[in-house]
């Protein structure tokens, strides 16, 4: 195949350039606020798979989540238990970290159109992941979490770094 | 400095009309909506952190569970935590999430003019993401709470109607 720019000296050149557009791809906000949205997407696989959050492997398990099931807790005068709590939290973090995955994805085609908010709103997000990585290291224990959620931190911080400088 | 009034009675009236319509219109617009959608998360932000630690102290049934939560181990993929660590830091985590929420819709409804197409697309997801909130809530938690949710899911629909209709 013959390729139409060949017959010029300098095209290799050009070629090469613009072959190295791929790789500025990747490390374009785009592309790093989507890998971000996939990371956020990992990290809700990740903890829907513990899903329904419990190890009824020994008895005392099953024994505490019965009696949590049991015990009534009384909020401003409405009835739950801490059981309810517990289990709809765990479904409500992994909506709202799908929820936070979709919006990533969507407003990364923004990133050119309005580079400071979007460059703030990676910074929110980054935030968030730090404040995610300190509570899934202090109480979850779980540690590809821990690294997800930094990875998010850092990578979302480069991000709007590189987008508040453009303006 | 010299004050314009008008001579015209009927002028004034028509002035005033403008101004209440100009005051309606922004408060139906999608920006004002997106605006009030992110207070009302932020007030389901404090109402979930007035519940904090989410037990109470006073119960002798409760403090007994609550220390079973904190002494039986969770075991995940070899990692150990226990339900209390879980509990607790999800419902800082729910906080820290819903506050993330309300900022980015704040930061989103100054994007409305630039791409209405997109931020409809976002205000659509953050609508269906929290419409499983309002599910999971009227299901697991309180009433207000659920209230609150679901109306914040039918401004950002409107916005959502409103934005695409630009388009």
């Amino acid at each position: 195949m013959v390729n139409e720019n060949s017959g010029s000296p300098s095209s290799p050149v050009s070629e090469n350039k613009s072959n190295n557009g791929g790789s500025g791809f990747f490390a374009s906000p785009v592309a790093l606020i989507r890998l971000c949205s996939i990371l956020f997407v990992v990290l809700t696989i990740g903890h829907l798979s513990a899903y329904p959050w419990t190890s009824n492997n020994t008895v005392k398990n099953t024994q505490l989540v019965g009696t949590m099931k049991s015990v009534d807790l009384v909020f401003f005068g409405q009835h739950t238990s801490l059981w309810d709590l517990y289990f709809g939290w765990g479904l409500w973090v992994a909506a709202l970290l799908l929820t936070l995955a979709i919006i990533l994805w969507v407003l990364s085609d923004l990133a050119r159109v309005s580079p400071k908010r979007i460059g703030a709103i990676s910074g929110i997000i980054s935030t968030t992941g730090l404040i995610g990585t300190y509570f899934s290291f202090r109480f979850f224990h779980i540690f590809p979490s821990v690294i997800t959620l930094l990875v998010i931190a850092i990578i979302l911080l480069t991000t709007a770094v590189r987008l508040m400088r453009r303006t | 400095m010299t004050k314009i009034i008008s001579d015209n009675p009927s002028s004034l009236t028509a002035e005033n009309k403008s101004n209440n319509k100009g005051l309606r219109g922004f408060f139906t617009s999608p920006v004002a909506l997106i605006r009030v959608s992110s207070i009302l998360v932020f007030f389901e932000t404090v109402g979930h952190l007035t519940g904090y630690p989410w037990t109470s102290s006073h119960v002798l049934q409760e403090t007994k569970l609550v220390n079973s939560m904190k002494t039986v181990d969770f075991l995940f993929f070899g990692e150990r935590s226990s339900y209390w660590n879980l509990y607790f830091g999800w419902g800082l985590f729910i906080a820290v999430l819903l506050l993330t929420l309300a900022i980015i819709l704040w930061f989103l409804s100054n994007l409305a003019h630039f791409a209405p197409k997109q931020i409809a697309a976002v205000t659509g997801i953050i609508s269906t993401g929290l419409l499983a909130c309002t599910y999971l809530s009227f299901r697991f938690f309180y009433l207000p709470s659920s209230l609150l949710l679901s109306v914040t899911c039918l401004a950002l629909l409107t916005a959502t109607v409103q934005l695409l209709r630009k388009t």
